[in-house]
């Protein structure tokens, strides 16, 4: 069994590459920062080189990029109108992070940044305060109203305001452990069964081989889905805030 | 205009018109996997909303009621009111589902 990793939380493991200690924080460049640094890159290059020849017919790696382009800036029109086009870079940067960090992670021996929920919960909260701020900027104490739901009957508002209000605030969280979840309940089934496949042999095993190629292209739509499902909340988000409606 | 360019146009406009027929066909599958795409996104997010409203509930009362010893006030009020927002939600997932499958149709 030497060399087979048969526990399938430890690709989850953060390692420290270059240990860096400020004050009492442990602020190392770990192998998760290696991730998203290449990431970054990625994303770079990726629309780089597909801008780099612009043409009027464009090659693969252009309409790829075009795709994606259109992809966010049609999801903005639909889901927050005209005012939307401001926050185009935001939704753009936040839905290819997470995409690439998606796709990346399924390179087999790759780290999946989105997998721990530190990294999920800091985009999540970043677009909560964010749309929470421009909700204040736009409409100041306005804003407030947004709790209120419309056509409730007076004597119910004392119970529907928390709610509301519960229903707001939880959002972070919800964005956050969905991402992750997901994340991490599909990598860990992928060793699982890949670890069937060592143990049970030359028999059987093709059979969870079989299953874990299938489940290899279920990853892959879960991860463009969950990037997606990001990229659509944030929009709506940001909705709620600049036109008040649910 | 240059003749030459002119005949250039021609030719694109010509390779255009190909293109769009070979691929007509082609193009009303993929407006469907984004409709069931879009739909798969809202019922994914279902099950994540109930639990987590029933947890923050859960949490912000266990602490709340440690802080003021209030033990189990706001524990009960917060988890009920935290599975409220939660049923909320999923109730304008709902909305938005049928919305989604009713305008393409």
């Amino acid at each position: 069994m030497a060399g087979v990793r048969l526990n399938p939380l430890e690709q989850f493991t953060i390692e420290p590459i270059v240990p860096i200690h400020i004050g009492a924080f442990d602020a190392s460049f770990t192998n998760s920062s290696l991730w998203m640094a290449i990431i970054v890159i990625a994303i770079t290059l990726v629309i780089l080189l597909g801008m780099s020849r612009a043409s009027i017919v464009p090659g693969r790696l252009q309409s790829a990029v075009e795709l994606l382009y259109d992809f966010i800036a049609n999801m903005l029109k639909e889901n927050v109108g005209s005012e939307g086009r401001k926050y185009f870079p935001f939704v753009f940067s936040l839905f290819m992070f997470v995409l690439f960090a998606n796709l990346i992670g399924l390179v087999p021996g790759a780290f999946t940044v989105t997998s721990h929920i530190v990294v999920t919960f800091a985009l999540a909260i970043m677009v909560f305060i964010i749309a929470t701020i421009i909700g204040f900027v736009r409409h100041g104490t306005h804003f407030f109203g947004y709790f209120v739901p419309k056509g409730a009957p007076l004597w119910l508002l004392p119970l529907m305001i928390p709610i509301e209000i519960i229903s707001y605030c939880i959002r972070p969280l919800s964005l956050s452990i969905r991402l992750f979840a997901n994340m991490v309940a599909g990598h860990v089934m992928l060793v699982v069964v890949g670890a069937f496949v060592y143990a049970i042999g030359i028999w059987m095993g093709w059979l969870p081989l079989a299953f874990i190629t299938a489940m290899t292209g279920l990853e892959f739509l879960i991860a463009c889905l969950q990037a997606y499902v990001f990229a659509i909340l944030t929009c709506i988000y940001l909705n709620d805030s600049i036109n008040l409606s649910h | 205009m240059d003749p030459k360019d002119s005949d250039k146009f021609r030719r694109l406009d010509r390779e255009l018109e190909e293109l769009k027929n070979r691929t007509e066909h082609t193009a009303q599958p993929s407006r469907e996997t984004n409709r069931e795409a879009g739909v798969a996104g809202l019922v994914s997010r279902i099950s994540i909303e109930l639990v987590v409203g029933l947890l923050v509930g859960l949490g912000a009362g266990y602490y709340l009621d440690r802080w003021l010893g209030t033990k189990p006030l706001f524990l009960i009020t917060l988890m009920i009111l935290g599975l409220a927002a939660g049923i909320l939600n999923i109730v304008r997932l709902s909305k938005d589902i049928e919305r989604r499958l009713r305008k393409d149709e």
